[in-house]
C-alpha cells in the first residue's frame, strides 16, 4: 500500500462526513470552508445513553496539523465534560490518558477517534461521573 | 513497494518532454505524489495566473482515476472552495487509456471554458449564469490576488 | 478464432437454456412457493397469500438470453449486438423495435456503441511485436494483446482483463476514450476463455518451479502447505473408501448427492469471480433484476446470489407488496439456499413483527449496544450466591457452578417453580420480581423496555450460542455417523431439528420486540399464551441439545423427531395466531408506528 498523502486522506474524511456515511452518534466538519489547509475541524459526540452523558451533545474542535496523519491531532473539548482523560482548565484531551491518541496510527481517522473518546464516556468507572451543568464551555486561550 | 512500470513512464515523459504552461514534479518521498502547477490559459480570466495543484496516484492507478485538487484558490464554477475539481474524465469517464498528461490538459482546458451547467461551487455557477461579465471580472481579481 | 467461430461457441450455450415460455409454463406449475401454508387458518380466517418463486441467478441469465434470442430473431442483427442494444435500453423491448423501425439504422448502432461494419473479423487476441507498448502498463512486446472487432485499440491481456473486471455493469466500453464501442458478449468470452487459459498456464509452471525446487531447502511456510496438502488428500481418499465399500447403494448415492449439491453451489460461485464471462452475465442479471426491483428481490444473506421473484397474490383484494405489509401482512420467502427473508423489507425473517415494528425497534435500540444493556443480557449474577454466570449455552435453565443452585436465566427465580414448565413471558410473577429486584438495584432501573429488550436479547444471544454451538455438534454427529455407518436419510433429522429451533428462536426473537409496542390487553394476553407455549417448546428441545451426549444422538432419533415436531407445529400455530391478530386489527399499538 502506498501512503495517501494528509490532504487526500483530509478529503476523503471530509467526503464521509459530508455525506453521512459515518457513525451517527458523533460528527465532524471543517470550521470554515475556505481552510484549504483543512486544519481545524468542530466535531460533535452525541452523549452514550444510560450514563450522565445522555441527551447531551458535546462540542469539540479538532487542529489536523502539517504532519497528520503521521502525527495525531489535537482535540479539545468545547463543552465542559467531566473525564479522566480531559483537562479540566483547558478541555484538551491528554495524549497520556487516552490511548487512542498515545498509540495513534496513520490509518486512524477523526471518526475513529471521535467514537473512542464515546467509547470512554461510556466506559464503567466514567459512565456515571457526575457532570457540570448542561451548556457551561472550557475558557481557554 | 515497486512502483510500477506506467507511473515510471508518465514521469520520465512529463519531467523529458513537458505539456507547454503545465508541470508536473513527483514528491522526493512519495513518488505517487505530484506537485502541480498550471499556468491560466490565454483568453480566459485566469490569464497569468500560476496555479497551483497537487495530485496523487492511488494504489489500483490507472484503473482508477488520479486524485487532484487545486491548492490556489480560484473562482470558477467547477471548482470548490477547497479546489476540488468537478470534471467526468476525474470520474465516471476515466479510462486507464488516459494519463495524467491528457488529466491535466483537461483541467487546462477546463479553465478555458466554464461549465455553470454542472457545478460544483454553487455561488460561482449562479454568478456565472446571471451576471458573467461580473464573475469573469472576479475570477481575474482572484487570478491577480492568489495566482501569482 | 474467428469470429464466426465463436458465436458458434455461445449459440451453443444459448440453446442449452431453456426458453422464455418453457420457463414461464414450468414456474407457474412446479414450482411457485407462497408465503404461508394454509389459505384457511385453523380458526376459518381467509387470509391472503402472496405467490413467489426462488430463482437462482443462471436462470435469470438463461431467461434473459432467451430473450436477447427473441429480439434478435426480430431485428436478425446478431445476437451480440442484440445483447448490447437491450442492455442500453435496460431491456425495454418496445421502445427498442420503435427506435429500431424509425431511427436510421447507422445512427442507431452508432448512438448505441455498436460499429456499424458487420461481417467476419479475425484476431482479436494477437501477439504483439517488440514495437508495441501497452498504453495501460507500459509494458513492451511481445505480449498477448487483446481488441474489440471493430476497432484498433490494443491492450495487453493482462490489462484488458483488469479493466473489464473492474467494471460493475454489462456495458463495458473499449478502454480508448475516443473510440465508443461496447465490449459484446463474444469478444468477451474471447477474452474470458484466453484469461482462463492464461491462469491455467500459470498454474502449471508454478508447479513445476515448485518441482524443481523440490531439490533445495524448504521454508518453513512451504512444508506447513506440503503437510496440509498431503493431510487432506490423504482423508479425501478415506473418505472415498468409505463411500464406495461399506455404504448401501442408495446412501452413497444420497451422500454423493448432497455433497453434489454443495460442491456446485461453492464451484458456481467460484466461477463466478474467476470467470470472466460469468462475472459479466452475473453483472447483466444484477441490471436486470435492478430495474425490475418490483418484481425481483436479491437475498440479503452474505455471499447468497439467489433470487426472489414476485408472482402476486392469491386474493383478488390485494394486488401489491405495499398494500399487503399496509394490511400488517409479513411475506416471508425462503431463497434456493433457504435463507429466510422479507419480501418487503429484504431483511431476515422478523416475523411476527411488521416492517414498521423492525424498523422502529432497530431505531429504539440503536444507541443501546454499547451499553449496559449487553452486559445485562450476557452475564447475570446467581440469585442465591451473587456469583457472576455468563450465559454460554442457549438453554435458560441455569446451574451455578458455586452453589449450584438452579434458577431461570429470563426471571431470576427459583427453577423448581418452573418444573416441566418453561414459561416465563410474565412479568408480574411476585417472588421472580422480588428477585430481580434485588439484582436491578444495582442495575439499570427496570423498565418495560428493557424488560423486553432483555427477552429480545435474550433469545438473540441464545441464537447466536446455539448457532455455534449446534454447529459444532453437527459437526461430531457426522463423524459419528460415519463412524457408525449410520445412513445420511437417518441422521438428516438433526440437521432438521437445529434449523427448526434456530428458526423458532428468531420467531420469540421478534415477538418481543412486537410485544413492547402492544398495549395490554385480552388479545395480548393470548398472544402472549402462544408465545409461552412455543418458548416451552424452544426451551425443551434446546435442552435436549445440551443435555444428549454426542454419541447417543442418533439412538434418541425418536426424542428429538417428536420434540422437534411439536416445535413445529407450535410454531406454525403461533405465526398464524399472531397473523389473525394483526390482520384483523384485534391488537392496539401504544404508539402510532406507521
Amino acid at each position: 500500500m502506498s501512503k495517501i498523502p494528509r490532504n487526500f486522506k483530509l478529503l476523503e474524511e471530509l467526503e464521509k462526513g459530508e455525506k453521512g456515511l459515518g457513525a451517527e452518534s458523533c460528527s465532524y466538519g471543517l470550521q470554515d470552508l475556505d481552510d484549504i489547509t483543512m486544519t481545524h475541524w468542530n466535531g460533535t459526540i452525541l452523549g452514550p445513553p444510560n450514563s450522565s452523558h445522555e441527551n447531551r451533545i458535546y462540542s469539540l474542535t479538532i487542529e489536523c496539523g502539517p504532519e497528520y496523519p503521521e502525527k495525531p491531532p489535537i482535540v479539545r473539548f468545547i463543552s465542559k465534560i467531566n473525564l479522566p482523560c480531559v483537562d479540566q482548565n483547558t478541555g484538551l484531551v491528554l495524549a497520556s490518558k487516552f490511548p487512542t491518541l498515545s498509540s495513534w496510527k496513520r490509518t486512524y481517522s477523526m471518526e475513529i477517534l471521535l467514537l473512542e473518546l464515546r467509547k470512554e464516556m461510556a466506559s464503567g468507572p466514567n459512565r456515571k461521573l457526575p457532570q457540570p451543568p448542561e451548556g457551561e464551555t472550557f475558557q481557554f486561550h | 513497494m515497486s512502483l510500477p512500470k506506467r507511473i515510471i513512464r508518465e514521469t520520465e515523459r512529463l519531467v523529458s518532454d513537458p505539456v507547454p504552461g503545465i508541470t508536473a514534479v513527483p514528491h522526493e518521498d512519495n513518488l505517487r505524489y505530484f506537485n502541480v502547477t498550471i499556468d491560466g490559459p490565454s483568453g480566459s480570466p485566469y490569464e497569468g495566473g500560476k496555479f497551483k495543484l497537487e495530485l496523487f496516484l492511488p494504489d489500483d492507478y490507472p484503473m482508477l482515476a488520479p486524485k487532484v485538487r487545486f491548492l490556489t484558490k480560484i473562482y470558477h464554477p467547477n471548482i470548490d472552495r477547497l479546489g476540488r475539481i468537478c470534471l467526468d474524465v476525474l470520474k465516471a469517464n476515466w479510462s486507464p487509456a488516459l494519463q495524467v498528461r491528457t488529466i491535466l490538459l483537461s483541467i487546462q482546458a477546463l479553465l478555458s471554458s466554464p461549465n455553470p451547467d454542472d457545478p460544483l461551487a454553487n455561488e460561482v455557477a449562479e454568478e456565472w449564469k446571471s451576471n458573467e461579465q461580473n464573475a469573469i471580472k472576479t475570477a481575474r481579481e482572484w487570478t491577480e490576488r492568489f495566482a501569482q | 478464432m474467428s469470429a464466426s467461430e465463436f458465436e458458434y461457441e455461445s449459440e451453443e450455450e444459448y440453446a442449452s437454456s431453456v426458453s422464455f415460455d418453457e420457463l414461464e409454463a414450468l414456474s407457474l406449475t412446479d414450482s411457485v412457493h407462497y408465503t404461508h401454508k394454509n389459505r384457511q387458518t385453523a380458526n376459518g380466517l381467509s387470509t391472503h397469500r402472496m405467490r413467489y418463486k426462488p430463482v437462482e441467478a443462471d436462470e435469470i441469465e438463461g431467461q434473459l438470453k432467451a430473450h436477447i434470442r427473441d429480439v434478435d430473431s426480430i431485428l436478425q442483427i446478431g445476437e451480440d449486438d442484440c445483447a448490447v442494444l437491450m442492455l442500453k435500453y435496460e431491456w425495454n423491448e418496445q421502445k427498442l423495435l420503435e427506435d429500431f423501425t424509425t431511427k436510421e439504422p447507422g445512427n442507431l448502432r452508432r448512438e448505441c456503441g455498436l460499429a456499424t461494419d458487420t461481417g467476419v473479423v479475425s484476431g482479436l487476441v494477437e501477439t504483439a511485436g517488440p514495437e508495441f507498448m501497452c498504453a495501460i502498463c507500459c509494458s513492451e512486446g511481445p505480449v498477448e494483446t487483446f481488441r474489440l472487432s471493430w476497432c484498433d485499440h490494443r491492450y495487453c491481456v493482462d490489462c484488458y482483463v483488469r479493466y473489464v473486471r473492474g467494471s460493475q455493469t454489462g456495458l463495458v466500453k473499449c478502454p480508448d476514450t475516443a473510440c465508443r464501442l461496447y465490449v459484446r458478449p463474444g469478444e468477451l468470452a474471447q477474452l474470458s476463455a484466453i484469461d482462463e487459459q492464461r491462469a491455467l498456464q500459470k498454474e502449471e509452471q508454478e508447479r513445476q518451479e515448485q518441482r524443481q525446487n523440490l531439490g533445495g531447502p524448504l521454508t518453513s511456510e512451504q512444508i506447513m502447505a506440503k503437510y496440509q496438502k498431503v493431510a487432506s488428500e490423504s482423508s479425501d481418499e478415506e473418505d472415498a473408501e468409505s463411500e464406495d465399500g461399506e455404504e448401501s447403494t442408495d446412501d452413497a448415492l444420497f451422500n454423493f448427492h448432497e455433497r453434489h449439491i454443495r460442491q456446485q453451489r461453492l464451484e458456481k460461485q467460484e466461477r463466478r469471480n474467476k470467470v470472466l464471462l460469468s462475472r459479466y452475465w452475473y453483472a447483466v442479471v444484477l441490471q436486470y433484476t435492478k430495474k425490475h426491483a418490483r418484481t425481483f428481490r436479491n437475498c440479503p444473506a452474505v455471499d447468497c446470489e439467489c433470487f426472489i421473484e414476485y408472482r402476486g397474490f392469491d386474493s383478488d383484494v390485494i394486488s401489491s407488496v405495499e398494500e399487503y405489509v399496509a394490511h400488517k401482512y409479513i411475506p416471508i420467502v425462503q431463497c434456493a439456499n433457504g435463507h429466510r427473508f422479507c419480501f418487503a423489507c429484504t431483511s431476515e425473517d422478523h416475523a411476527p413483527a411488521t416492517c414498521a415494528v423492525v424498523r422502529k425497534w432497530i431505531q429504539t435500540c440503536a444507541d443501546e449496544t454499547e451499553t449496559s444493556h449487553w452486559i445485562t443480557a450476557n452475564t447475570k449474577d446467581c440469585p442465591k450466591c451473587s456469583s457472576p454466570i455468563e450465559k454460554n449455552g442457549g438453554c435458560n435453565h441455569m446451574t451455578c457452578g458455586e452453589c449450584h443452585y438452579q434458577f431461570c436465566w429470563i426471571c431470576l427465580g427459583d427453577w423448581s417453580r418452573h418444573k416441566n414448565n418453561f414459561v416465563c413471558t410474565s412479568f408480574d410473577d411476585e417472588e421472580a420480581k422480588k428477585e430481580r429486584e434485588k439484582q436491578e438495584t444495582s442495575r439499570v432501573s427496570l423498565k418495560k423496555y428493557l424488560f423486553y429488550f432483555d427477552l429480545f436479547e435474550i433469545h438473540r444471544v441464545s441464537l447466536k450460542k446455539d448457532t455455534e454451538f449446534l454447529a459444532k455438534l453437527e459437526y461430531k454427529v457426522q463423524e459419528i455417523q460415519q463412524r457408525a455407518k449410520v445412513s445420511w436419510i437417518e441422521a438428516h433429522f438433526y440437521r432438521e431439528s437445529i434449523d427448526t429451533l434456530l428458526r423458532c428462536r428468531i420467531t420469540l426473537m421478534w415477538s418481543y420486540a412486537l410485544m413492547f409496542y402492544l398495549e395490554s390487553s385480552k388479545e395480548k394476553g393470548m398472544l402472549e399464551k402462544t408465545q409461552s407455549n412455543l418458548s416451552n417448546h424452544v426451551e425443551a428441545l434446546s435442552k435436549l441439545f445440551e443435555i444428549t451426549p454426542t454419541e447417543n444422538v442418533i439412538k434418541k432419533k425418536e426424542m428429538f423427531l417428536t420434540k422437534a415436531n411439536a416445535l413445529k407445529t407450535s410454531h406454525e400455530k403461533c405465526i398464524e395466531i399472531f397473523m389473525e391478530s394483526l390482520v384483523l386489527n384485534r391488537i392496539k399499538f401504544v404508539s402510532d408506528i406507521e
